[in-house]
């Protein structure tokens, strides 16, 4: 069910296929000769790169198998008793831009020798590398920070539209780049008028490099009839997204240690008001409200049979790999 | 990878995409530079091999007791990656001039008791500070910028261990096949370096210029200064000296053990062995302990909470808040995965910041 999306016939460019695709798309890559054209402008030369799948789908799974086994409560016979149920690749369009801008003051002098560069006077400047995904909604769930490594990119292939879901760019990557260029242009600006009031050039030489797909693996396994489900970056093996089975026996631990820690806790509370001669039931619901988001996080950890481990770059920043 | 890009030693095709500047031949180990205007010696800090890598590890497991979960069977996987960087060098001083609005508070006794009020002064400054300089690694490739590599880079600047040219670094397959390829060229890394050099040494001249007002008004007034707002500032970087090293390839080492059905993990100085991080297993003790210890911090907190209900309800509430962050806290503790995180103390300050080169100083 859904809207029906009105569809136009684009002609390749290239190999002079004809195919549909709707009216929205920016990009149309020819499922025949898997050329990339603008739609808008079909002679403008498109960069349409890859990041190479360093992981299939075999691959894949063995990471969630062992990525799983790292979690908290996870089932004692999950590596024994899950099975692989199915793998779909899907490739997530971003757009590349390189910023690099400078505002030069009036009188700068750049002396550049082999190894050495000197500068007499220097305004504002901003250098950074920017990826971002060109799709308003994608299907799959990125994290918002996730950075997607530069690195393994190669030409985009005809034969990779037959392996994986292939998702079209539906952002105009000209009105991104503007989006994206405003906050160093704003930081690179004040520089120069900190640094030279009004007497600086301003200097642009950023670019878009160019669209480049990245690739996903959406794995699902099964464990005791039940199905769960994981995302894996297909480049370099990074768990984004994994559910697991939580055991019973871990499951009761936890619980009995959140209701153990609350009782205690108003056990406490009841003795320090008994000693101090002060209201009883006062200090017992303290020390027991007190206790109690200890006690919700047990439940939220344990009332379920199945964990969510979702990526954080913070809480995996120590074992990132170098990509 | 491209195609019909070989190597210029034996001819074998090479793993290469659009932004590699140089890459080392996975058969025959030479480099090749696929930006030929770009070429030039490339250094290298040797690696320990695997057998001397893993006497390290043994040794450090057997010192800090984890010898079960670090021993040689439970070797999963090892890892060598020799990541190559630039170190940039960069001196910069910066002219400066501020008017800033400094803030006194004076207090006079009366017979009413004391009476506090706020004055301020508009003080302008001015100079030149610096030079201030810095090594700046820098990594020769994108989306690199992790702990591993800074630590990797924190530890050569500090210990300056020996870096040879890699033509004559004899270096075995094993190696030559774990060197990443150089992404980046030196001008994109020294505008990259240029710009958080130029930024720290703006944010230290604001801070210069707000202490060298409040110290101006405070040699000149009574009172106790309390704070500033710059109302107008000029900070012009002068006198920029730019340098920058050969590439030099750092070795690292990944290992993964598995060990009571999880896996843990060592991130490994490649040249000395020298353990940065590893995860070890969480005792059921460890987690009771921070149970018990939640429950307690809980329940006495929140006691005394209830106990001054009807006394100071502010600090009731007071202590009910920090009861119940110490809850919170403690059970996340208790609960958190299999195995904790462990960085060596020499390379925790590294995690927390965000440019190595707030770290290093020269």
């Amino acid at each position: 069910m859904g809207t029906r999306v009105e569809e136009k016939v684009f002609r390749c460019s290239f190999c002079g296929a004809e195919f549909s695709i709707p009216k929205t798309f920016v990009y149309a890559t020819c499922p025949y000769c898997g050329t990339t054209t603008r739609v808008d402008n079909p002679d403008a030369k498109v960069d349409h790169f890859i990041f190479a799948i360093n992981y299939d789908k075999n691959s894949s799974y063995r990471r969630v198998k062992d990525f799983a086994l790292m979690q908290v409560g996870i089932a004692e016979d999950f590596n024994d008793n899950v099975d692989f149920d199915s793998a779909y690749q899907y490739l997530v369009p971003l757009y590349i831009y390189e910023v690099d801008i400078k505002a030069v003051c009036r009188g700068e002098v750049e002396k550049i020798e082999e190894n050495e560069v000197e500068i007499s006077i220097h305004g504002g400047e901003e250098a950074a590398h920017v990826v971002v995904i060109a799709l308003e909604n994608p299907p799959i769930d990125i994290p918002k920070d996730y950075s997607f490594p530069a690195k393994n990119r190669i030409y985009f292939k005809p034969s990779i539209l037959r392996e994986g879901v292939y998702l079209n760019p539906s952002l105009d990557p000209e009105t991104v780049f503007e989006k994206i260029k405003r906050p160093y242009i704003e930081k690179t600006l004040s520089e120069a008028e900190t640094a030279c009031g009004k007497k600086y050039r301003f200097v642009d030489n950023s670019r878009f490099v160019g669209l480049a797909h990245y690739p996903f693996w959406i794995i699902t396994c099964n464990y005791r009839g039940r199905k769960y489900r994981a995302i894996v970056d297909a480049a370099d093996g990074t768990v984004l997204y994994l559910e697991y089975p939580i055991s019973f026996k871990q499951r009761l631990k936890g619980l009995v240690g959140g209701i153990g820690s609350i009782l205690t806790a108003s056990i406490i509370g009841t003795a320090i008001s008994y000693t101090l001669s002060s209201n009883i039931i006062y200090s017992a619901v303290g020390g027991a409200l007190t206790a109690l988001p200890g006690l919700a996080i047990a439940i939220n950890k344990f009332s379920r049979s199945k964990g969510v481990y979702r990526y954080k770059p913070s809480e995996e920043a120590v074992f990132a790999p170098i990509r | 990878m491209a195609d019909n890009v070989r190597c210029s030693n034996c001819g074998a095709p090479l793993d290469i995409t659009p932004e590699t500047i140089a890459t080392v031949c996975s058969y025959c180990g030479y480099l090749n530079w696929v930006r030929q205007d770009l070429k030039e010696d490339v250094l290298v800090v040797k690696p320990l091999d695997g057998k001397q890598l893993q006497e390290k590890i043994r040794n450090f497991a057997v010192r800090r007791k984890l010898g079960e979960v670090f021993k040689d069977t439970n070797i999963v996987e090892l890892t060598l990656t020799l990541v190559p960087f630039y170190f940039i060098d960069i001196s910069a001083e910066a002219d400066y001039s501020g008017r800033v609005l400094v803030y006194i508070t004076k207090c006079r006794r009366t017979k009413q008791g004391e009476r506090c009020w706020t004055e301020t002064r508009m003080v302008h400054v001015d100079g030149v500070y610096g030079p201030y300089r810095n090594v700046i690694p820098m990594i020769a490739r994108r989306g690199c910028d992790v702990f591993s590599a800074k630590a990797i880079a924190y530890k050569y600047l500090e210990d300056n261990p020996r870096a040879i040219p890699i033509t004559s670094a004899e270096l075995s397959k094993n190696v030559w096949r774990n060197i990443l390829s150089i992404d980046l060229d030196k001008k994109s890394v020294v505008n990259i370096a240029l710009d958080m050099h130029l930024d720290e040494l703006r944010e230290i001249v604001v801070k210069v210029i707000e202490r060298e007002a409040e110290g101006k008004v405070m040699m000149w007034s009574s009172g106790v200064v309390t704070g500033s707002t710059i109302i107008w500032k000029k900070i012009t970087p002068i006198n920029i000296k730019i340098s920058s090293s050969k590439p030099v390839l750092l070795p690292v080492y990944t290992a993964v053990y598995r060990y009571g059905g999880g896996l843990h993990r060592l991130i490994v100085c490649g040249w000395d062995g020298d353990v940065i991080a590893f995860e070890r297993p969480m005792k059921t003790g460890e987690r009771i302990s921070w149970g018990l210890l939640g429950a307690i911090a809980s329940g006495v907190l929140g006691g005394l909470a209830g106990a001054l209900y009807t006394i100071n309800m502010f600090a009731s509430a007071g202590l009910f808040i920090l009861g119940s962050i110490a809850s919170f806290y403690c059970m996340r503790r208790a609960l958190s995965p299999i195995k904790s995180s462990i960085v060596e103390p020499r390379y925790r300050k590294v995690l927390s910041v965000e440019k190595i080169s707030s770290v290093i100083k020269v």
